[in-house]
């Protein structure tokens, strides 16, 4: 281990922490109650870079690295995906969940789908469904930060996966360490850099993209291919479609990813956060692949595919820039893991507990049990670290496939099909999710993410309509949803530039006029 | 007939913001988006809200933060909560017609103040604590709002709320 590294990693870590006393004890009141309140003191570029730094995982850094050195360009399909994963996902979802989940009065993504499909049993397996496949998710940061940790400190790989979980813990159970706008900001910025510098120092290093090619298609062409190494997925269309759904659509089923949509400020906000994003995500979308690609030059010999994108950065940053990238990409992974745990905490308190256990919970008592939640997860999660750790890449696919084949088409109708019905929610979350694992599970030639959904979307339709007598949609949701969407006479202008945030008082004084 | 003119023009006294926007410029911010149609203001109502302002500490990594102060603004026909900037509100004569009924009552909406605190601060500050908050403040208030109608050529209307205080408007 590099001294020069650690003791710039070290100093890193120095001004973020000093920038979270200064911003916490010094910044004033006002910066922390604007914080509160959303973030809305911060501009829509420092929210939006904020908000789409925070999304890069130990999965980035990681999974799309070890994709792009054992795979080749076939990888890029998972990119293709992605580039424009932002702006389908705010264009279907967007500025009408907004408004539903506002009309509805939701906290929460799960509770919104109780309230639009209502039923027990919709917050009851919704919930713990997303409990269960978020754990995972955790498990692949808890497994990135360990790796991680290990190349920054050169200790074995068990005590840094102990480390580094216990650094997570600790400031999910603590707080504010990322708490503040400022240390989000600057953290983000220096990834920005960071991973621009990364990517052109490797460019340079193998003498640009035709001379890579070159140099990979002397050691195996078949990397160059879009079918895969050894043209492992040759005319596998159902993988190939499967790759580009999972991060075009499977974000839909995120509920942590769900919830931005509702706490969008106006549709304003949505189109720019969509431009925002679409150009974020051509360039840091695509570069952990192409990192990976470029690796298959580089580092020949590397004995663990996940390593590629931190043994470049070791290889060819200067040692002290290697030290603040490292600890930037550090902060990111804890960062993506810490608001995993919380949002398993409050699925676990609220959607679970309240609802079903103790309806008379306290706040406090509610926060206990998200505290102890994430104590279970975080221990569990370093036990399965520790002796049979998955690889971030298959678990980061997993979890995006059944998620994204369980809820996708529940959200997506949610908001575009009056039809869609509690029976049919139901049955296409647990039939999508069951498809998807299945085919995940038993090795199956159809792509679980395919399969998955296209099961979903059967039975959300089919049943939905073969149960429109016996289970109707209520009214107040085909009235909320009419408000949602907005038809009729009303100039484009006028509803673009309407304020989400008066739909609530909207819908009460309907109720009113309706009394 | 007399009756009912008396019962439409029955004045009450509540807590009110005061107003920022006038009638006529309710007017001229839906006409900006609907030139095509005849716009005309129909009434001025009021809007029921329990305001809460509560002062509140978190623990961090860093320690205990300074004390800080969240107004909350609960809706009483929906029951849902927001946090505010700070306003101010008065004593206003109003008509009683014009006031729209609340739906949930006041311990009802101090207790929907605080899981929304809580929620708002494990959520976007990160940190896994209650906050410690106590009520400093409260009381009901309403908020005033333009109820615009907007009719095109083909005699097809619609209905807009304006806000009397920030000028914001929603489609009803």
């Amino acid at each position: 281990m590099n001294p020069i590294v650690l003791i710039f990693l070290v100093f890193y870590y120095v001004v973020v922490v000093a920038i979270g006393f200064w911003a916490i004890k010094k910044g004033g009141a006002k910066d922390l109650e604007g914080y509160l309140l959303g973030g809305r003191k911060v501009g829509p570029l420092v929210t939006a870079m904020t908000l789409q730094s925070t999304s890069m995982s130990g999965y980035m850094f990681l999974g799309g690295g070890s994709a792009g050195y054992t795979t080749g360009y076939w990888s890029i399909w998972y990119a293709v995906g992605d580039i424009g994963g932002g702006v389908v996902n705010l264009s279907i979802l967007g500025r009408r969940m907004r408004k539903l989940s506002k009309i509805l009065g939701s906290l929460t993504s799960i509770e919104y789908l109780e309230h639009r499909y209502p039923h027990a049993a919709t917050r009851l397996i919704s919930g713990g469904l997303s409990v269960f496949l978020l754990f995972f998710y955790v498990l692949a940061q808890f497994i990135a930060g360990g790796k991680g940790m290990a190349l920054v400190t050169g200790l074995p790989y068990g005590a840094a996966l102990a480390i580094a979980v216990g650094i997570i813990m600790l400031y999910t159970f603590m707080g504010g360490y990322f708490a503040v706008a400022y240390t989000d900001f600057f953290q983000s910025m220096v990834m920005v850099l960071g991973m621009i510098w990364i990517f052109t120092a490797t460019l340079i290093h193998v003498g640009g993209f035709t001379a890579v090619n070159e140099a990979i298609g002397n050691i195996d062409p078949t990397y160059l291919s879009i079918w895969g190494k050894d043209l492992a997925n040759r005319f596998a269309w159902s993988d190939l479609l499967g790759a580009v759904l999972i991060f075009s659509v499977g974000y839909m089923g995120w509920p942590h990813v769900v919830t931005r949509h509702m706490a969008m400020a106006s549709p304003k906000t949505a189109r720019l956060a969509a431009v925002y994003s679409t150009i974020w995500n051509l360039f840091f979308v695509t570069a952990p692949y192409l990192l990976g690609i470029f690796a298959i030059i580089v580092l020949p010999n590397l004995a663990d595919p996940e390593m590629a994108i931190f043994t470049l950065a070791e290889e060819l940053l200067p040692a002290a820039v290697t030290g603040i990238v490292m600890a930037a990409i550090m902060a990111a992974i804890m960062s993506t893991a810490d608001s995993i745990l919380l949002q398993v905490g409050t699925i676990a308190s609220r959607d679970l507990y309240q609802r079903f256990f103790h309806p008379k919970a306290t706040d406090k008592q509610m926060v206990w049990v998200s505290r102890i939640l994430v104590a279970v997860v975080g221990i569990v999660g370093l036990i399965i670290a520790i002796f049979n750790p998955p690889g971030v890449f298959a678990v980061t696919i997993f979890t995006t496939s059944v998620l994204g084949s369980a809820f996708m088409p529940a959200y997506v109708c949610a908001v575009w099909w009056k039809k869609a019905n509690t029976p049919g929610a139901l049955a296409s979350i647990i039939g999508g999710a069951i498809t998807a694992f299945l085919l995940e599970k038993l090795g199956f030639t159809i792509n679980p993410m395919l399969g998955g959904l296209v099961v979903s979307w059967a039975l959300m339709i089919i049943v939905s309509h073969a149960t429109q007598k016996s289970h109707p949609v209520a009214d107040h949701i085909i009235k909320a949803m009419d408000e949602a969407i907005k038809l009729g006479p009303i100039p484009k202008d006028m509803l673009a530039k309407s304020d989400f945030n008066l739909a609530q008082e909207a819908n009460g004084i309907n109720k009113k006029i309706d009394k | 007939m007399s009756n009912e003119a008396e019962i439409d023009t029955v004045k009450i006294l509540i807590n009110a913001i005061p107003s920022e926007i006038e009638q006529n410029e309710a007017m001229s911010i839906v006409l900006k988006y609907s030139e095509q149609h005849s716009v005309q203001v129909q009434k001025k109502i009021y809007y029921p809200y329990y305001w809460v302002l509560f002062s509140y500490t978190v623990k961090t990594l860093f320690g205990r933060s300074r004390s800080t102060k969240a107004s909350c603004l609960v809706d009483l026909i929906n029951n849902q909560a927001a946090t505010t900037d700070k306003f101010e509100f008065a004593e206003t004569q109003v008509i009683k017609d014009n006031v729209l009924e609340h739906d949930y009552t006041e311990e009802q909406a101090i207790k929907t103040a605080r899981t929304y605190l809580t929620h708002a601060s494990i959520h976007n500050m990160k940190v896994l604590f209650a906050p410690d908050s106590e009520i400093l403040k409260q009381s009901i208030v309403y908020k005033p709002f333009w109820i615009v109608k907007c009719t095109n050529r083909d005699r097809h209307s619609f209905k807009v709320i304006v806000d009397a205080v920030t000028g914001k408007f929603q489609v009803l």
